[in-house]
């Protein structure tokens, strides 16, 4: 089921134990069986770890807090990380703003050659993009998955993903457990009677971009699984799958 | 004491007879381990396929760790544990008479459970480190950061924690944007790093104790 801002809210205000009784235990059997909500409440009790580090929580909230998620063996653990990442904060280099033009001001002065070159080459560019982006069926951008050796700590079930009518593919962004420096991918999609190829179209050092035909994937559970190919055509599976649930 | 579950179809009378029975609760606080035929039984209870039963027992237990931590509770560990022992014990009634998710069942006897003084929350806050023991907790994250971390990662993680209120909301906005993500995006990617280095802070500072 997907998030909304009030479970947003409640997750904040169960952490703060603003919720009654009846509200409570709601949120908790959620928690429980609905992998986004969870992955959110994780996600929250983070962030209110940080306001509590940073003064920026009521009197009441940051006693509460303190006292309850605060007092408990992971909320320490938490704190610890918190207060190591905000002193570790003091020589972190504030980011230069520049703004778009100034660096394309700058990247013509450096490279007038390289500039004048690529103006040509940007208009062919356009042409094929016009020929080729004619109207095609419609892309639907699915949830980031994570591998099982990462959910296996978190806890999560496949996510769920509900499929828009109008959608003629799916693009699944994959989470890398770990980063394979200058590998490729390939992808294969485990629909638990066979396994067919799956398209990867894009990675980088954190995730990689999968996508698959509707016409694949009807209701039903499915997995992913990854292989790195590093530059010297060695092959290594990455470890765990990606599994989600066609609704 | 009324047991909470009223949103899955579940048979009452065997939960009111659970719950109302003080004697059998305490009885169980003796905490011995169900038989391996218990255990198995209820891995059953959960699903046929063992695989995927063992898979949802960890779930169950990751996720009911983490609630119970959130409230307080001192060793939430044990806690639900102790909760497994006690569906164990019902486990050949549970085959026959109960209708529903069974997370739902153990969720509803961890909630009892908790009831008891021992699990309680005890109002133990992290002390406030001195800035030798900050230091101690810097060095562990510059570590665990080297070994776990890409370049990339590291810069995001400590630009993401960089500055308060409205200057770090703004620090983040510009991070999403240079990334070319959501902001909720940003969120989930730092949150599972931040997944990755937690456990080696915690591994780093027990070793620098000892």
């Amino acid at each position: 089921m997907a998030l909304n801002n009030n479970d947003q809210k409640s997750i904040r205000e169960f952490l703060l134990g603003k919720l009654n009784e009846d509200e409570q235990r709601r949120l908790e059997e959620r928690l429980i069986v609905e992998d986004n909500l969870f992955e959110e409440f994780e996600i929250s009790k983070g962030e209110l770890v940080e306001e509590y580090c940073a003064n920026e929580l009521t009197r009441e909230e940051h006693q509460w807090f303190e006292r309850n998620f605060l007092a408990s063996p992971e909320g320490k653990e938490r704190y610890a990380l918190a207060m190591a990442l905000g002193y570790r904060q003091r020589d972190v280099p504030e980011p230069s703003r520049i703004t778009f033009w100034e660096r394309l001001q700058n990247f013509s002065r450096q490279h007038s050659w390289s500039v004048a070159t690529a103006g040509a080459a940007a208009v062919v560019i356009i042409v094929a993009a016009i020929f080729i982006s004619r109207p095609q069926g419609e892309t639907f951008v699915g949830p980031t998955l994570a591998s099982t050796i990462i959910n296996r700590e978190q806890g999560s079930l496949p996510a769920k993903v509900k499929i828009p009518s109008s959608a003629t593919e799916i693009k699944f962004s994959l989470l890398l457990p770990s980063d394979e420096p200058n590998a490729s991918y390939r992808a294969e999609l485990d629909n638990q009677t066979a396994t067919t190829p799956a398209k990867v179209v894009e990675h980088d050092r954190n995730s990689v971009g999968v996508v698959i035909p509707v016409s694949q994937l009807p209701r039903g559970q499915y997995s992913l699984k990854l292989v790195a190919i590093t530059p010297d055509g060695k092959e290594r599976e990455i470890p765990g799958d990606f599994r989600f649930d066609v609704q | 004491m009324t047991p909470e579950v009223e949103p899955i179809a579940v048979d009452r009378f065997c939960l009111a007879r659970e719950f109302n029975l003080e004697s059998k609760l305490s009885h169980i606080k003796k905490r011995e381990p169900p038989s391996k035929e218990a255990f198995d039984k209820l891995l059953q209870w959960f699903d046929p396929d063992r695989e995927k039963a063992a898979k949802k027992y960890q779930t169950i237990q990751f996720r009911l760790v983490r609630i119970f931590a959130a409230k307080g509770c001192s060793d939430p560990e044990e806690l639900v544990d102790e909760s497994f022992n006690v569906a164990a014990l019902k486990i050949d009634t549970l085959l026959e008479t109960y209708v529903g998710d069974p997370a739902l069942y153990i969720h509803g006897i961890a909630k009892k459970i908790f009831l008891e003084p021992k699990f309680k929350p005890i109002p133990d806050p992290p002390p406030t480190p001195d800035p030798i023991e900050l230091e101690r907790r810097s060095n562990c994250l510059d570590q665990c950061l080297d070994r776990l971390t890409t370049p990339e990662e590291r810069s995001l993680i400590l630009r993401y924690h960089a500055k308060e209120k409205q200057e770090r909301i703004r620090m983040r906005r510009q991070l999403a944007k240079e990334l070319g993500c959501t902001l909720n995006a940003l969120r989930i990617k730092v949150f599972y790093i931040l997944a990755r280095l937690r456990p080696c802070i915690k591994e780093c500072l027990r070793l620098l104790e000892e």
